[in-house]
């Protein structure tokens, strides 16, 4: 579905993505996971439209999007969820809804909204509050709530753990495998290596802007070298007492 | 003593509604797309001559001359995006911008003062009434002409604001004004978003031009001094919050009015940059804050 191949990006003349590439097969959930300022998040940028590569491919089906602005690429179908949710935290519930749904026809918005409020009725019962005093994970789940408006068939998203009290990261990623049961494929930057090799198909490791590991999240575990370097976990056992 | 405090209550009402349809449509412009516009007077002065164009060189009625204002200033705010604002916005990419896009207008502004020098001479050009007559009050008498000026502005700034809080496009403008980021990953064109907002802010300007011209006359610098006023106002009701731009236009036009009761008339126009002095030492985000979407 999403590719990116040999991409190199960044912001001005600072080069963050330095020829990396990603596959994201239809129906799955891929992980991106890497130490900070590895340009997790740039990769994300880039293939949403936010930034445009200095060179190399990113393609949806196929098709070369590197160069499209972010809102035409929405309007192929893909979603993006920024760090924080991105919710307009001085607008109502529902008035985040209502854009989420901005570029379908009002009935049919109208429709996807109300669907919104019967899976979530929290929100329903909210709709006139402020999207910012809602706490943070219900903020996480109105951003994913609001994404799902356009029924995209790609959603990306940029660590949608941060920041979250545990019960409320297990709640954001139970929706998230469901909604990918549901046929919705995933692109995930995450910095939660639990939560993300716990639900990935295939994870990604980026360093300095390049792969350092492609497989599958068992084939990550079985890697020593990647599991020191990357999960801070130590093969050698930590010594007792003094 | 009642007599004159209604009268000056009138008065300061009816410049309030000017000043909110000038100030709003200034703030509205900051809010979303961080440019302090310094040629807003000129599109008031653009909506004067085009009433002044359609009432006494065309024959054509009063109303057709404030649609035609608000209409052509639109089309040229609408203009504005995509020929001024946008390229100076690729080129200055990741650099600071607000410096220059004042420079730009201000250049803008005296470019469209310029033009209109050319085209319709500097000469001081009555606009007839687009309704004539005057209303006796008893204790006061006010021009019909007046109350249109503050009718007009009452209903498009109400109909701006239930456009900015119901329908699609005005949530997508709030939403800009927010983050224009989160806004693209709604679906949302910036440029379309922006030069719509420049439109709508500017015809806001020109129908104040049209409304105002029976009553101040038409000549290239007409708006000018508005604009400088239109900067205090703003700063008060905090810079880039339309609603504090009204609450603060009807502030300003009040104490000004008022003022004359107590002070001789020629400080009149000090009260309007005392506020904004005292407001940016103390309270530099204003009386509200900044967001369109408050």
């Amino acid at each position: 579905m999403l590719e990116l191949e040999r991409v190199h990006a960044g912001y001005g003349k600072l080069e963050i993505l330095q020829s990396a590439s990603l596959r994201v097969p239809d129906g799955t959930i891929v992980g991106i996971i890497g130490p900070n300022g590895a340009g997790k998040s740039t990769l994300l940028k880039t293939a949403f439209g936010y930034l445009t590569p200095f060179a190399g491919r990113v393609a949806l089906d196929a098709r070369d999007i590197a160069g499209l602005r972010p809102d035409a690429i929405m309007r192929l179908g893909v979603g993006y969820l920024a760090q924080a949710g991105g919710l307009f935290a001085e607008m109502t519930v529902h008035d985040n809804l209502v854009l989420g749904g901005y570029t379908i026809p009002r009935r049919v918005r109208r429709r996807a909204v109300d669907e919104v409020y019967a899976r979530f009725p929290l929100f329903r019962d909210r709709r006139r509050q402020l999207a910012g005093a809602l706490s943070g994970g219900e903020q996480r789940l109105l951003s994913i709530a609001r994404a799902l408006i356009v029924r995209p068939r790609l959603l990306l998203l940029d660590e949608p753990s941060a920041a979250l009290a545990p019960r409320f990261i297990d709640e954001v990623y139970t929706t998230l495998v469901g909604l990918n049961r549901d046929g919705l494929t995933m692109l995930i930057v995450e910095q939660n290596v639990e939560a993300i090799l716990a639900v990935a198909h295939r994870i990604f490791v980026l360093d300095l802007g390049r792969n350092a590991f492609d497989g599958t999240p068992a084939e990550l575990r079985g890697s020593d070298r990647i599991r020191r370097l990357y999960l801070g976990e130590d093969d050698e056992p930590a010594p007792r007492g003094r | 003593m009642l007599e004159s405090l209604l009268e000056f209550v009138i008065q300061g009402l009816v410049l309030g509604g000017l000043y909110a349809l000038f100030a709003v449509g200034l703030s509205l412009i900051f809010g979303v797309l961080d440019v302090i516009n310094v040629a807003h007077g000129e599109f008031f002065a653009i909506g004067g001559y085009l009433a002044f164009a359609a009432v006494v060189l065309l024959h054509l009625p009063g109303v057709v001359g404030v649609l035609g204002a608000a209409a052509g200033t639109f089309l040229l705010g609408l203009c504005m995006y995509p020929l001024l604002i946008a390229p100076l916005r690729r080129r200055l990419a990741g650099r600071p911008q607000a410096p220059l896009y004042l420079v730009l207008t201000l250049g803008l502004s005296t470019f469209l003062q310029s033009s209109l020098l050319a085209v319709a001479g500097g000469d001081y050009l009555r606009v007839p009434p687009q309704v004539a007559g005057i209303l006796d009050l008893d204790v006061t008498a006010v021009s019909y002409q007046r109350l249109l000026v503050l009718g007009a502005a009452t209903v498009l700034l109400t109909l701006l604001f239930a456009f900015l809080r119901l329908h699609p496009e005005g949530l997508a403008v709030r939403a800009v004004s927010l983050n224009p980021e989160a806004a693209q990953a709604m679906g949302i064109n910036l440029s379309r978003i922006f030069a719509l907002t420049l439109g709508l802010g500017v015809a806001l300007a020109g129908v104040g031009g049209a409304l105002m011209a029976p009553l101040f006359n038409v000549y290239p610098a007409v708006g000018f001094p508005l604009t400088i006023k239109a900067f205090a106002i703003t700063i008060l009701g905090g810079m880039g919050n339309p609603v504090g731009a009204l609450v603060a236009s009807f502030l300003v036009s009040l104490a000004e009015s008022l003022s004359v009761m107590v002070i001789p008339s020629q400080w009149q126009n000090l009260i309007a940059f005392a506020v904004m002095i005292v407001m940016l030492l103390l309270r530099p985000q204003g009386l509200l804050g900044r967001g369109v979407s408050r």
